[in-house]
C-alpha cells in the first residue's frame, strides 16, 4: 500500500467526435459518406483532447477537489480515475476499491427495483450479498426511499435517483470514493447530509475525489485541489493558492473581455457608463489580492457622454455564493459628486477590510440623483481577493471589530 | 497501448482488473444477473415455469408433424434397436441448436441492455454475455433432463449419456466465442443484429437438425453438399449429440478432440478480440 490511493500519471484522454462515424456496414465498407456527393473519401473522424498530460497524486485519506468550468475535463479526468474511460496517453494506479457516483442513477438499471439495484450495484462494486444484506435497510433509510424501493427506478423522481446513487455509494464500504457534481441535484437538507456523511467518511480514513462549482465548500473541505482549464492542469496544491489561481482567471478574463467591449447590465444607450473598477492598497498599489484588516480603495470609473447632476454610485459587496454583505451608496454616506461629464472617477475608501479570508465580487451601479433611474450597472465581473490562511478559530465572514468585557 | 499483449500469464496477472480473466472477480455480479434473468421470466404469465418446458415441446410438435408426419423424414433406429421416433430423434439435435441460438442472441442483446451501465460503473463488458451464457445453460439442461428422461423410459440409456455435457459445454464455448464477436460489432454497427438473424434461419436449415444427414445427396448442382454440411462445425455437435442420446454410440476421440479444438479456439479468439474491442466499450454505448 502507497502512500497515495490515487497516482494519475501523464494522462491524456482523445475522443473522436462520432458525428461522421459510419453507423452501418455498407458505409463502413465503402468509406462514404452518405448524400456527400463526393466519393471515395474516408468518413473521417476529428480527434478531440478532453484531458492532456494531466498527472496529480491523491493521498490516501484525503479529500481532493477538482475545479474547472464546463468542459475543462473533470469528469473524464473522474471517469479515467474510476477505470471506466482508458487514457489514451499515460497511465492511472488506483490502490483499493473504488465506489464512483458519476451522474444521475449511478449505475441503475431502470427496469429493475431499487431494491434490486441495490444488489446489482454493490455486486458490481464487488461487495458480497452477506454484506449488503445488513445495509440495504440503512441504505434505504438514508435515501429516504422506504415507499418506493421496490418500484422499478424508472418511474423514480431526480432526486430519488440521486439520493439512492450516494446512499449506495458510500455504504458498500468503499476505500476511494468519486463524486461528480451530482449531489447538487438534491435538496438542501440531503446536500448537507452528503456533506456530513463525506466528511465522517473522510475521518474513517476514506479517499474522496470530488467535482463542485462550490469552491467555498471545496476549500474549506480539502486537503489539496487541482484546476483543469481546457483539458490542461492549470493549478495543483493548496486549496486556497487553487481557488485564487482560478478566480484569478475568471477576473483577469472578464477585464479583458472589457477592453474590447463594455459589459454591462445595461443595453443600449446610457448617459452614463460605468468603465471599470479597480481596487487599490492604503500605498496607492493595485496588488492582487488584501489581507484582512488592510486599507482598501475602490476606484469606479466613469464615462458620461452628457453631463449628469449629481448621480448615486453605489457598490456591492458579495461573497461566492453571492451573499450580499454590504452595500454602501454615495448619497447614503453623505457624498455628492455633483455634476459629471466626460471621463472620471469616484473612489469608496474603507480603512480596514473587514472580510475574512476568500473571494468577493464587487459590484458597481449609478443611477440618476433620486435613485429612480439606473445608468448603469456592472455585476459578478470585479473580484476581490482576501487572502490568508483560514482561521480555524474563525467563524463566518466578517471581522466584527467589537471588543469582550467581563463583569459580575 | 498492449496491455493485453504485454500481461504476464499468471492467475494473478489475467484476473487482475482489464486482465483476459477478471471476470473471475465478478462472481457476485454474474450470479445476480443470472437470477434476475431467470427471476424476470415469465413473469405475469398464468402458467409461469410450465413455459420453459411448453415452448420447447411447441416447436418439437411442430418440427415433428411438418417433417416426420407430413413429410415424412425418415429416422433411425434407436440405439437399443427397439423403436425409431422421429421427434426424439428431432429433440436430440433441436436441445444444442437451442443452446447455440439462445447464447448468440443473449449476448448480442445483453451487452446492449446492460451496456448503458458501463458509462457510469466499471465491470467487465463480457459479465453480461456471461450470465447470459449460464442463462441459457439452464434452459438447456432442463430441456435435456426431460429428452433423457424420456429415453430412459424408453429403455434407451446408456454410458454416452455421460459425455452429452461436456459435448454441452464445449458447444457453450463455440457459441459464446461467435456471440462476443458479433455483440461487440453490433454495438458499433446495428446491422450485425439484422444480419444475424437471417444467417442464422439460414444455418438451422444447413444444419441436420430437423433432417438426418442422410437424406442430402451427396451431389447437387455439381457440389458435395453433404461433405459441405457435415463441415459446419455445428452439424458436428448437433450429429454428435443424436449419437450420444439417440445412438447409444461413441463419437470417436478424433471427431471429439476436433470439437474441443474448434470451440477452444473459436472460444479464445472470440473472447480475446472482445477483450481488445471493448477496452474504449464505454464511449460508444
Amino acid at each position: 500500500m502507497g502512500e497515495n490511493a490515487v497516482v494519475v500519471e501523464g494522462v491524456s484522454k482523445r475522443f473522436r467526435l462520432t458525428l461522421d462515424r459510419p453507423l452501418s456496414l455498407k458505409e463502413a465498407w465503402t468509406g462514404l459518406r452518405p448524400g456527400s456527393g463526393r466519393s471515395f473519401r474516408r468518413v473521417r473522424s476529428e480527434p478531440f483532447w478532453a484531458l492532456r498530460d494531466i498527472s496529480l497524486e491523491v493521498p490516501r485519506g484525503s479529500m481532493y477537489g477538482l475545479v474547472g468550468r464546463n468542459g475543462s475535463g473533470k469528469s473524464t479526468m473522474l471517469r479515467v480515475m474510476a477505470g471506466i474511460y482508458r487514457p489514451t496517453e499515460g497511465r492511472v494506479e488506483i490502490q483499493g476499491r473504488t465506489s464512483a457516483l458519476l451522474e444521475l442513477g449511478a449505475g441503475f438499471h431502470p427496469a429493475l427495483s431499487g431494491r434490486e439495484n441495490i444488489y446489482l450495484n454493490a455486486s458490481v462494486l464487488g461487495v458480497p450479498k452477506s454484506q449488503i444484506d445488513d445495509r440495504v435497510e440503512q441504505i434505504v433509510e438514508f435515501a429516504g426511499l422506504e415507499e418506493f424501493i421496490d418500484s422499478p427506478v424508472k418511474i423514480y423522481s431526480s432526486g430519488m435517483y440521486v439520493r439512492l446513487g450516494f446512499a449506495v455509494a458510500v455504504h458498500v464500504d468503499p476505500e476511494i470514493l468519486i463524486v461528480d457534481e451530482v449531489v447538487a441535484v438534491g435538496d438542501e437538507e440531503f446536500q448537507l447530509r452528503c456533506f456530513s456523511h463525506l466528511e465522517s467518511l473522510r475521518s474513517q480514513g476514506v479517499t474522496i475525489v470530488l467535482v463542485s462549482h462550490d469552491l467555498g465548500m471545496l476549500r474549506a473541505n480539502c486537503d489539496q485541489m487541482a484546476w483543469l482549464n481546457r483539458g490542461l492542469l492549470a493549478a495543483v496544491g493548496d486549496p486556497q493558492d487553487v481557488v485564487n489561481a482560478y478566480l484569478d482567471t475568471i477576473d483577469t478574463e472578464g477585464a479583458a473581455s472589457v477592453g474590447h467591449r463594455p459589459r454591462s447590465d445595461i443595453e443600449g444607450e446610457t448617459p452614463l457608463r460605468i468603465t471599470n473598477l479597480e481596487f487599490f492598497d492604503g500605498a496607492g498599489h493595485r496588488p492582487k489580492s488584501f489581507a484582512s484588516g488592510d486599507p482598501l480603495v475602490v476606484r469606479i470609473h466613469y464615462s458620461a457622454s452628457e453631463p449628469v447632476e449629481d448621480p448615486v454610485f453605489s457598490l456591492g459587496f458579495y461573497d461566492h455564493n453571492n451573499l450580499h454583505l454590504a452595500g454602501p451608496r454615495s448619497h447614503a454616506d453623505g457624498f455628492r459628486p455633483g455634476k459629471v461629464d466626460g471621463e472620471g472617477w469616484v473612489e469608496f475608501r474603507l480603512l480596514r477590510i473587514p472580510f475574512r479570508s476568500g473571494a468577493f465580487h464587487v459590484n458597481a451601479a449609478v443611477q440618476d440623483s433620486d435613485a429612480s433611474f439606473l445608468y448603469d450597472r456592472r455585476a459578478r465581473e470585479f473580484w476581490l481577493q482576501i487572502s490568508g490562511e483560514p482561521d480555524p478559530q474563525a467563524n463566518g465572514l466578517l471581522n466584527l471589530e467589537g471588543d469582550w468585557r467581563a463583569g459580575a | 497501448m498492449g496491455r493485453l499483449g504485454s500481461t504476464r500469464w499468471t492467475w494473478a496477472a489475467l484476473t487482475k482488473r482489464g486482465g483476459v480473466l477478471e471476470i473471475w472477480g465478478y462472481r457476485e455480479l454474474i450470479g445476480r444477473l443470472v437470477q434476475r434473468e431467470l427471476g424476470s421470466r415469465y413473469k405475469r404469465s398464468v402458467l409461469g415455469w410450465l413455459w420453459s418446458m411448453l415452448n420447447p415441446a411447441a416447436t418439437l410438435a411442430i418440427y415433428a408433424l411438418v417433417f416426420g408426419v407430413l413429410l415424412k423424414f425418415d429416422p433411425p433406429r434407436a440405439g437399443n434397436g427397439r423403436f425409431d421416433n422421429f421427434a426424439l430423434y428431432l429433440f436430440c439435435a433441436l436441445v444444442m441448436w437451442n443452446a447455440f441460438y439462445g447464447v448468440i442472441t443473449g449476448a448480442m442483446s445483453a451487452l446492449l441492455d446492460l451496456g448503458s451501465l458501463l458509462g457510469k460503473v466499471y465491470f467487465p463488458p463480457e459479465a453480461p454475455a456471461v450470465a447470459a451464457l449460464l442463462t441459457v445453460l439452464f434452459q438447456a439442461a432442463i430441456e435435456a433432463s426431460i429428452l433423457m428422461l424420456i429415453l430412459i423410459c424408453l429403455v434407451n440409456v446408456s454410458w454416452t449419456f455421460l459425455l452429452w455435457p461436456v459435448l454441452l459445454v464445449f458447444l457453450s464455448i463455440f457459441a459464446l466465442g461467435i456471440g462476443l464477436m458479433l455483440s461487440v460489432w453490433n454495438v458499433r454497427y446495428r446491422d450485425v443484429g439484422y444480419l444475424s438473424t437471417i444467417v442464422l434461419q439460414f444455418l438451422f436449415y444447413v444444419t441436420p437438425i430437423v433432417y438426418p444427414l442422410s437424406l442430402i445427396p451427396e451431389r447437387a448442382m455439381g457440389l458435395p453438399v453433404r461433405d459441405i454440411i457435415r463441415l459446419n462445425p455445428l452439424s458436428q455437435f448437433t450429429e454428435a449429440s443424436r449419437e450420444l442420446l439417440y445412438g447409444l454410440d461413441w463419437p470417436g476421440v478424433l471427431r471429439l478432440g476436433l470439437m474441443a479444438l474448434i470451440s477452444l479456439a473459436v472460444g479464445a479468439g472470440g473472447w480475446l478480440m472482445f477483450k481488445v474491442r471493448t477496452r474504449d466499450i464505454a464511449e460508444e454505448l
